[in-house]
């Protein structure tokens, strides 16, 4: 178990700043997910955070010891790499081992860890393999072995499961999960995926050119994203983002699109007249639209017709493609519901849901 | 017969044709040494050679009591071992490190320094050698070995070393192995084929380099090349012991590359492909 902090923390490659001013407080036996797109820095992050990248400028911190140029292994931290990096040339009890080795533990020592660790992955009847007679998964898991047999203050995770087919991934995540657990150890996680930063973390930290853009649960981030990247971002499907103008009508406010023109509830237009916006962002969830029967002629208010593009059958769920203002949207639906493709449907929001941007900044404009 | 078949097969007999007209034309020098070393003095020099002969042991018994064939070995066997020993000591260490800072450019520049014909050097090393007192010295054979063995062992060893992923020295690293250590224990073992293969193709050209111990060696140092040399200088061609010393002289290497071929093959491709 171990607190991280890092303070305010600069990577440049000659000029350009790969992550910029990061700051983050890590609790004891936190989960934490760096989430973001290819480029973002997280993967450089965490390099520094191992001792394998210099700091550029600012701090680290493991349990309030100043570690920003210790080297590596004065760090007592382990690491989980994409490709696995096992050692090709020693068996999986080796590789296992090999850590203990340095560290000058007696050979019975190591053989109750080196073995304690592979029951505990599945691994005990693969121990004089090496790692070219494995699959894909069972390297994973000698590489989970490899950092769970050091018994290290953190763990560091750099995109683990990107090397895996899907079915596997899920699986493994709950392995990894299952370990956090049982080992109550404070884990640093990078992923480009959000459904596994979703999944996996107790706190996700979104990154974009090297900053953070938002970190919190995930269902804070979820919930209320701070900008159009965010909302973007997270969530599979992604949130529908259409730029819309504003209409204001006496106390009423209304966005409008080329397919509706929708009443805002109270709370969502207070901030809106405050901003004087006339054109924002709106952020619509696919399952904050609803399938309506039929449309109330006298109030189309809360609800527009849709020419169906795409109907994506997924068993529990179906997704409805549409466009809007030159954009296409997904609805998330009862499968149920008998919808083809060219059908015309009418479409309802839960405006109480939606999520509003600032045209310019992309910012939330309910964080007023 | 189907005449896809029978184009087949004759491409097949066509291919197999070249092959061991190819390899007449190699070996029969190396056969050529064998039988000569076997035969009479009468029989050795005739035209056209005697294929059924009586065999003899005489000329290797000359070739062992002339005086310094043990002598000439041991020199060999010596500044051949220390030639590999201190070339791997010094070249895997500045090819790991120009590989992994990416510095190819100093790569060119070693092999540029090389482009110069060796017998260039042989004048000014004669003059260097004999004032340092390296000249007829073990010490002096074995760094002129090593001016062409480390650049083309550091070129060969580049590629190896470029192909270990970084993140296997980095695991080691965070494992708690020093960099040292993590070169000692996890990339060299890993570059073990190119080790192998240097070392292989180090053994074939220090120990029959002839031009740099016929200058820089005198009567202490001599290898085997400038012994078997020897038998040319007199006035007359004694075939059946030149014979014999060149067949003594080349089995070492014969039996060192057929021990090792199978790093030596997969080596020369490895690392031939970058």
């Amino acid at each position: 178990m171990a607190k991280v902090r890092i303070e305010n923390v600069v990577k440049r490659f000659d000029q350009q700043e790969a992550v910029k001013q990061f700051s983050l407080d890590i609790d004891d036996s936190e989960f934490i997910v760096l989430v973001g797109p290819s480029g973002c820095g997280k993967t450089t992050l965490l390099r520094m955070v191992a001792g394998l990248e210099k700091v550029s400028e600012g701090e680290i911190f493991i349990d309030d010891v100043r570690v920003t140029h210790a080297p590596p292994k004065k760090r007592d931290i382990a690491m989980v790499f994409q490709n696995y990096a096992l050692y090709p040339h020693m068996t999986v009890y080796n590789n296992l081992a090999f850590s203990l080795k340095l560290r000058k533990f007696s050979k019975q020592e190591i053989r109750e860890k080196v073995t304690q660790s592979a029951e505990m992955l599945g691994l005990a009847e693969l121990l004089d393999r090496h790692p070219n007679q494995l699959s894909g998964g069972q390297k994973q898991r000698v590489a989970l072995g490899r950092a769970i047999v050091r018994d290290p203050k953190l763990f560091l995770f750099d995109e683990p499961l990107s090397n895996l087919d899907a079915k596997l991934r899920v699986s493994m995540r709950a392995e990894i999960l299952d370990i956090h657990h049982r080992l109550n150890s404070t884990a640093i996680y990078v992923t480009h995926d959000q459904m596994e930063a979703m999944t996996m973390g107790t706190r996700i930290v979104v990154m974009k050119d090297g900053s953070i853009q938002q970190h919190g649960t995930p269902q804070e981030i979820y919930n209320r994203p701070v900008n159009k990247f965010v909302g973007g971002f997270i969530g599979s499907p992604a949130m529908n983002l259409i730029s819309c103008t504003v209409e204001a009508e006496g106390d009423s406010v209304y966005i409008c699109s080329d397919l509706f023109r929708l009443l805002l509830p109270a709370s969502k237009a207070k901030c809106l007249n405050a901003a004087e916006e006339e054109n924002i962002y709106v952020g619509i969830r696919p399952e904050t639209l609803y399938f309506v029967e039929k449309q109330d002629p006298a109030n189309k208010t809360e609800s527009f017709q849709v020419d169906v593009k795409l109907v994506e059958p997924l068993g529990a769920e179906q997704l409805i493609h549409f466009t809007m203002a030159g954009t296409t949207m997904v609805a998330r639906l009862d499968p149920h519901i008998p919808i083809r493709y060219r059908d015309r449907i009418t479409l309802g929001v839960k405006m109480t849901e939606i999520q509003l941007f600032n045209h310019q900044t992309e910012k939330n404009i309910e964080d007023c | 017969m189907d005449p896809v078949r029978f184009l087949r097969y004759v491409n097949g007999l066509v291919f197999y044709l070249v092959l061991v007209a190819i390899a007449v034309v190699f070996l029969f020098p190396f056969f050529w040494v064998v039988f000569t070393s076997l035969q009479f003095p009468e029989t050795a020099s005739q035209v056209p050679p005697e294929l059924l002969f009586t065999p003899t042991l005489d000329n290797f018994r000359e070739v062992f009591s002339e005086g310094g064939f043990f002598i000439c070995l041991w020199n060999s066997v010596v500044v051949v071992i220390l030639t590999l020993l201190v070339n791997l000591l010094v070249s895997l260490p500045s090819a790991y490190v120009i590989a992994r800072n990416r510095q190819r450019w100093m790569m060119f520049l070693i092999l540029f320094l090389q482009m110069a014909p060796w017998i260039t050097l042989l004048l000014p090393w004669y003059v260097i050698f004999k004032n340092l007192g390296l000249y007829d010295t073990r010490l002096g054979l074995v760094l002129s070995n090593l001016t062409f063995m480390i650049p083309f062992t550091i070129w060969l060893m580049l590629g190896f070393f470029e192909d270990v992923p970084v993140e296997v020295e980095e695991a080691a690293w965070l494992d708690g192995c020093s960099q040292i250590g993590t070169f000692i224990r996890i990339v060299v073992p890993l570059v073990k084929g190119g080790i192998i293969t240097i070392c292989t193709l180090g053994f074939m050209i220090c120990w029959n380099i002839f031009l740099f111990p016929l200058v820089l060696s005198g009567y202490h140092t001599k290898t085997l090349p400038v012994f078997v040399y020897g038998f040319l200088a007199d006035n007359q061609l004694d075939f059946g012991p030149l014979s014999a010393a060149a067949l003594l002289t080349t089995l070492p290497v014969i039996i060192f590359v057929l021990i090792n071929q199978k790093y030596f093959k997969g080596g020369i491709a490895f690392g031939g492909s970058k």
